[in-house]
This record gives C-alpha cells, sequence and structure tokens, in this order.
C-alpha cells in the first residue's frame, strides 16, 4: 500500500480514525505536506474531544490534553501513501501531540502499542476483517432531508442473503467500490448482498492488524466516497432499519516466527496450549471488551437473538452462534473469529480490544470455560449475557484492570467516560429511552458519521 | 424515609430522586412526604425525558416511563426552569397535588451555602481546582473556597444563576457556555468542574 510521491500528486490529504470512528484530516498542498514533516499539519486538539454532535465531552481529563484550547498533530505514515484521485494523494496518520508523542487516546496507536506488547511476548498477528453497511438510493442530502427514515434500499429487499441478481442491483456502488479500490491498491477479497434490505458485506485480507485496521477505515470511506458521487447513501450503523442488523466480524490468528501458532497437530482437538489461553483471555475479557466492540447506543439494538449477533459469552468450534468462533480444523485456516462487533465498531479499537484480551489470555495462562456445543441464543438467564446498553458494558470496562492495562490505562478510562457520555446525551437531547427500535436521535447521531 | 432508583437510571429518574432527597433533608418537607400516596409523573417538554414517582407513605420509589397509573401528570421545559408547567390531573387528586408541588421544589438555601456544600461535595476529587472565587453580581458579593493563596477558577453572575448552579439544578459549564455565568479558567478545571457538577446532579454525595 506504499507508494513515493511523483511529480504528478499536487495535492494529499491526511487521514486519521479519532475514538468514535470518523476519518478525519485535511487536503494539503503538496508543498505544505512535504514541510509539515515529520510530525504533520496541526488540528485542534478538540478533534479529540468533541462527542458525534459535535458537543464538547467534559467530565474527565487527562494529561495528553493541554489545559487550553491547543493543537495536536496528524503525523503521516508515509507507508500509506496511497493515490486515491488523479494528482490526490492520502496518507494515513497517527495523532501525535506537539512534541511528536502518540496521542494514548489515538486508536491507530493504541493498536500499535498492542501489537507491540504481543510481540514483547513472541508473537505477530494476522487479522482481517468483514465489513458490512447497508445502501440507499436516497443522496445523503436527502436522506437527511429525510431523517435518514423511511430511505430506499439498494437492491430489492429479499429474505436471503448472498442472491446474486440482488448482489447485481447493488452493482452501481459496489463495483465502483472495488474499482477505486483496485485503483488505489487496496486489497479486497469478495462482496456480496446480504439479508437485510439494502445490505451489503465486504470481506477483507488478512494482514498485519494494523494494516487491516488501516484498510478497513479506508473501504469504508470509499463506500462512503462513491455513494456521495453516485448520488446514494452508505451507513455503517449496526441497526439503522428494523430488519437484521450489520456487524464487522474480526478475524485473527497468532504465528510465532511466522508459523501459524493457533494449530497443534498432536493435540486431540488441534488447538494450541496457545490458542486454550489465548480464548481464555478473550472470554475473561469479554465483558470490557464488549464497551469497544458495541461503541454507540445503536450497537445495542444489534444484539437479537437468532439473528447472527452473538448474545452470551462463549467460544465455540465452527459455531457461528457463540461469541467466538474457533476454526481449528487445519494449520492453514486455524484462527478465531470474533463476532460481537458491530458494523459501528472502530476497526482499530475493535481489534486492539480483541488482542488486548487475547494477550491478558496468554500472560495470565487463563484456561477457558468449556467449550458451548450449542446453538447460543434464546438461552436462559443462568448463561453469562453480555452488557446489554451502553453503561453495563462501560461499568464493565471500568472494573477489568488486566484489560484496561492490556488496551492501555488512560485509552481505557478516556473510553469510559465517552461511552458515559454518550447515554447522558441520548437521554438528555432527545433519545427516546423507551423506543423499542431506532430512534430519530440514534439516526441524526449516526447515520452518516459512523 | 425511603428514596430509591435503580443503579443506573436515566438522568430525569437520578436527578428526581436527588431533588427529593433534598427536600427529605427539611424536616417539614418530609413529615408531608411521609404521608404522601400517590403515583405521579414528570416530563420533558422538550425532549423524551420521563419519570414515575411513587408515593407510599415515605417509601418512595422511581422508575423511568409514565406509569398508566399515574394520577398526576406534570410536564416540564426542561430547558427553562422559569416556565410554568403544564398539570393534568392535579383537580381530581388536589391534596396529593399540592404535596407534590412542595415536595419537588426543594428548600433554597443562600447561593453562599449552596456553594459550600458543592465544594465539601467535590472539591476532594482528582484535578479538582484547588480554589473558587465567586463573585454575585447582583450585590457585588464574594465567596472564596479552598486554597486562600491561589484563585484557579472564577465564577461571576447573579445570585439566582448560581445558587441554581451549586444546588443541583443546573449543570455549570451549560450555563457558563450559554452565557448565564461567566468565568475565568483552565478548560482542565472547567471539565472537572462539569463532570462533578453532573454528578451532584444526579443525586450523588447526596
Amino acid at each position: 500500500m506504499s507508494m513515493t510521491l511523483d511529480d504528478s500528486i499536487t495535492t494529499v490529504r491526511t487521514e486519521g480514525v479519532v475514538p468514535d470512528g470518523p476519518l478525519i484530516g485535511k487536503y494539503l498542498s503538496r508543498d505544505k505536506f512535504d514541510r509539515s514533516l515529520p510530525i504533520g499539519p496541526a488540528l485542534a486538539d478538540f478533534a479529540f474531544a468533541y462527542d458525534l454532535a459535535g458537543t464538547p465531552q467534559l467530565g474527565w481529563w487527562h494529561d495528553w490534553r493541554q489545559p487550553f484550547l491547543g493543537d495536536v498533530h496528524q503525523r503521516p505514515d508515509l507507508d500509506t501513501l496511497i493515490q486515491i484521485r488523479p494528482g490526490v494523494a492520502a496518507c494515513l496518520v497517527d495523532f501525535v501531540d506537539v512534541e511528536g508523542t502518540p496521542l494514548p487516546v489515538c486508536p491507530r496507536s493504541v493498536l500499535k502499542a498492542v501489537v507491540e506488547r504481543l510481540a514483547a511476548n513472541g508473537y505477530t498477528a494476522k487479522a482481517a476483517f468483514e465489513i458490512e453497511g447497508m445502501a440507499f438510493t436516497e443522496s445523503y442530502t436527502d436522506a437527511k432531508s429525510k431523517g435518514f427514515k423511511d430511505l430506499t434500499p439498494l437492491g430489492v429487499p429479499q429474505p436471503l442473503a448472498y442472491l446474486t441478481h440482488d448482489s447485481y442491483r447493488m452493482r452501481p456502488l459496489l463495483e465502483e467500490v472495488a474499482t477505486r479500490l483496485d485503483a488505489m491498491g487496496i486489497g479486497w477479497e469478495a462482496w456480496s448482498a446480504e439479508a437485510a434490505p439494502g445490505q451489503f458485506e465486504i470481506n477483507l485480507p488478512a494482514s498485519d492488524p494494523v494494516s487491516a485496521a488501516d484498510t478497513a477505515a479506508r473501504v469504508r470511506n470509499v463506500c462512503r466516497e462513491v455513494a456521495v458521487d453516485l448520488g446514494l447513501s452508505v451507513t455503517f450503523m449496526a441497526k439503522p432499519t428494523d430488519s437484521y442488523g450489520s456487524g464487522m466480524h474480526i478475524h485473527h490468528s497468532l504465528l510465532k516466527d511466522g508459523v501459524p501458532a493457533f494449530y497443534d497437530a498432536s493435540s486431540p482437538d488441534r488447538r494450541s496450549t496457545l490458542l486454550r489461553h489465548w480464548i481464555g483471555g478473550l472470554m475473561a475479557t469479554m465483558p470490557a471488551a464488549h464497551s469497544f466492540l458495541t461503541p454507540t447506543i445503536n450497537s445495542y439494538r444489534r444484539m437479537v437473538g437468532f439473528a447472527a449477533a452473538p448474545l452470551v459469552v462463549s467460544w465455540g468450534e465452527d459455531n457461528k452462534s457463540t461469541a467466538l468462533r474457533i476454526i481449528s480444523r487445519s494449520e492453514k485456516l486455524a484462527r478465531v473469529e470474533h463476532r460481537v462487533g458491530a458494523a459501528d465498531v472502530n476497526p482499530y479499537l475493535g481489534l486492539a480490544a480483541i488482542l488486548a484480551g487475547g494477550i491478558v489470555g496468554i500472560e495470565q495462562a487463563i484456561e477457558p470455560p468449556e467449550e458451548f456445543r450449542a446453538l447460543a441464543w434464546g438461552l436462559p438467564p443462568r448463561f453469562p449475557h453480555l452488557p446489554t446498553t451502553i453503561t453495563a458494558a462501560a461499568d464493565a470496562l471500568e472494573v477489568d484492570k488486566a484489560f484496561a492495562d492490556a488496551i492501555g490505562s488512560v485509552m481505557a478510562e478516556h473510553w469510559m467516560h465517552t461511552r458515559r457520555w454518550e447515554w447522558l446525551m441520548f437521554h438528555t437531547t432527545g433519545g427516546d429511552a423507551e423506543a423499542s427500535t431506532v430512534t430519530d436521535w440514534e439516526l441524526e447521531r449516526y447515520f452518516e458519521l459512523i | 424515609m425511603n428514596i430509591e432508583c435503580a443503579a443506573g437510571s436515566p438522568p430525569i429518574v437520578a436527578g428526581t430522586a436527588a431533588r427529593l432527597k433534598r427536600s427529605a433533608a427539611d424536616p417539614k418537607l418530609a413529615r408531608k412526604m411521609q404521608s404522601m400516596n400517590g403515583v405521579l409523573a414528570l416530563k420533558s417538554a422538550a425532549d423524551k425525558q420521563s419519570v414515575t414517582v411513587r408515593f407510599d407513605r415515605g417509601n418512595i420509589t422511581l422508575a423511568p416511563g409514565v406509569a398508566s397509573d399515574a394520577g398526576l401528570v406534570i410536564t416540564l421545559d426542561m430547558n427553562d426552569p422559569d416556565a410554568k408547567p403544564k398539570v393534568q390531573g392535579a383537580l381530581r387528586h388536589l391534596p396529593f397535588a399540592l404535596a407534590a408541588s412542595k415536595v419537588l421544589e426543594p428548600p433554597v438555601k443562600s447561593w453562599q451555602e449552596e456553594a459550600q456544600a458543592f465544594w465539601a461535595f467535590a472539591s476532594n476529587w482528582p484535578r479538582m481546582p484547588r480554589s473558587i472565587h465567586i463573585v454575585s453580581t447582583d450585590d457585588g458579593a464574594e465567596l472564596h473556597l479552598g486554597d486562600p493563596a491561589s484563585t484557579d477558577v472564577e465564577l461571576h453572575g447573579g445570585a439566582k444563576q448560581l445558587r441554581s448552579v451549586f444546588n443541583g439544578d443546573s449543570i455549570l459549564t451549560e450555563d457558563w457556555l450559554s452565557g448565564k455565568l461567566h468565568g475565568v479558567s483552565s478548560l482542565e478545571h472547567a471539565s472537572i468542574l462539569t463532570g462533578r457538577s453532573i454528578a451532584w446532579v444526579m443525586g450523588e454525595g447526596r
């Protein structure tokens, strides 16, 4: 995904993902971009302290913030330079302070730190994202004028997924997305129509964790930009309509010295000790990680039984109803599919939360509970259910000190506060706490920005 | 007296419970609350917030929403404390309505007393300013709380607004951002004070 800027490039766009998920940056003249290196262009540090409605998030503080309004910088990662249009390049960034120190709440830097901690344990990771979204025939402007309600799904609503003729109806959007990704050198593996009206899935290739999250962030942005250009709209809300919700399943595996480390041919179940401990960590930290993996008020509406979203802390071999689907049938395929993530997850933070949980497992040699060998929906209360509200997940995050240490204590604390803030804003700025379906408040806040 | 709402209750529920606890601290109102029996609901005219309060002779429980058996439904403009509430059911439940109107309006003290109570609640919180200097723009009265050798934060406002902030009826930074109060503060202190102010409104420390 790297390039050297040639003379045809006149503009470079910086791209960085903030905790709530939006990709933010500036279009810089080539000269300004070059002069801004290595620390990159500045922007107001409030970019990290506004919520999605533009309200300053107040009530807590960390030392990375300046006591008055100040700047942070977008330090370009030149390995991520790509050409996105004739004459225009784009570069992913890490958010750093004015001295160049990574912000402890920069999602990309948080993921990098978790990957480094994994490396200190002797492992590297590979990860791959499944992106789900929903597309509508209205432009963003028209959709907004309708309050993002009663929109017309792209394609014709069908009760089944994978229908090739329905995918064909979504071709204007998704073939253009694929064409642009190819031109930018961003890998993709497959796309298809999904079961909800207007719903699609894009499967991305496995790579190192930071590159995988980079790709996920960029692919979602390309989807939005193609939608803008075609007069359509796309959302990555977890539950924008009453139909099936959208998730973001995250596949991952570990390697030691380049060799897959989750597989052990000598073990009866072909699972390595490492995988056992990794599962143990993911299970032990899942309530806390849930806060990152289901980040918004809307995320929790996706948590419906028998509709793909996991509801209980559980794992099983090739079981798509459990939170963790373990695949151990061959060395080549050995991996964990983490199925908790909602579509609106920040890919950097979602993956960091998963890897942090696994790290806790291997550092503490946590044995997992028994494998779940049944359908993990419609279960009685005795099973350990995942948090069902944004505040319950924040509470779980607050008490899990091992998880917080692994993902970064400042990030964990900041995130916990922002999730409680999100809850407060929902209740005090027009959200309907009694509503059983998506509310106007959620659509206004999340449809375009998540 | 027992005033209960579930942990993690929505702001209007927790805030109403906090107001009732303030009333219960007044002996006369506490006696009134001990004798009240009925169900009322408070609704926000500005948004979807609502709470049902059940009075059962000293056992008071609060829950989100408007219960179908609420005899009294009061609609409030949450953005305008001076706006007159709309009340349904008052004629049919007159004694209860009269009592409710009293206990939902806790007695107010001077802004200085309210500020001292807030300071006692908040001052030990991590990263709180060492001191606040408060000035009433009505009469120039001043109050310095905390370290006498420093002034980390200054607040200026009318006595009514100062009282509203410090007794937990409104949130400090909202009043600052909207121009009801003026202040001198770092962003850090403003943020921490906001957090404590929200907690105070929601009943923490009551």
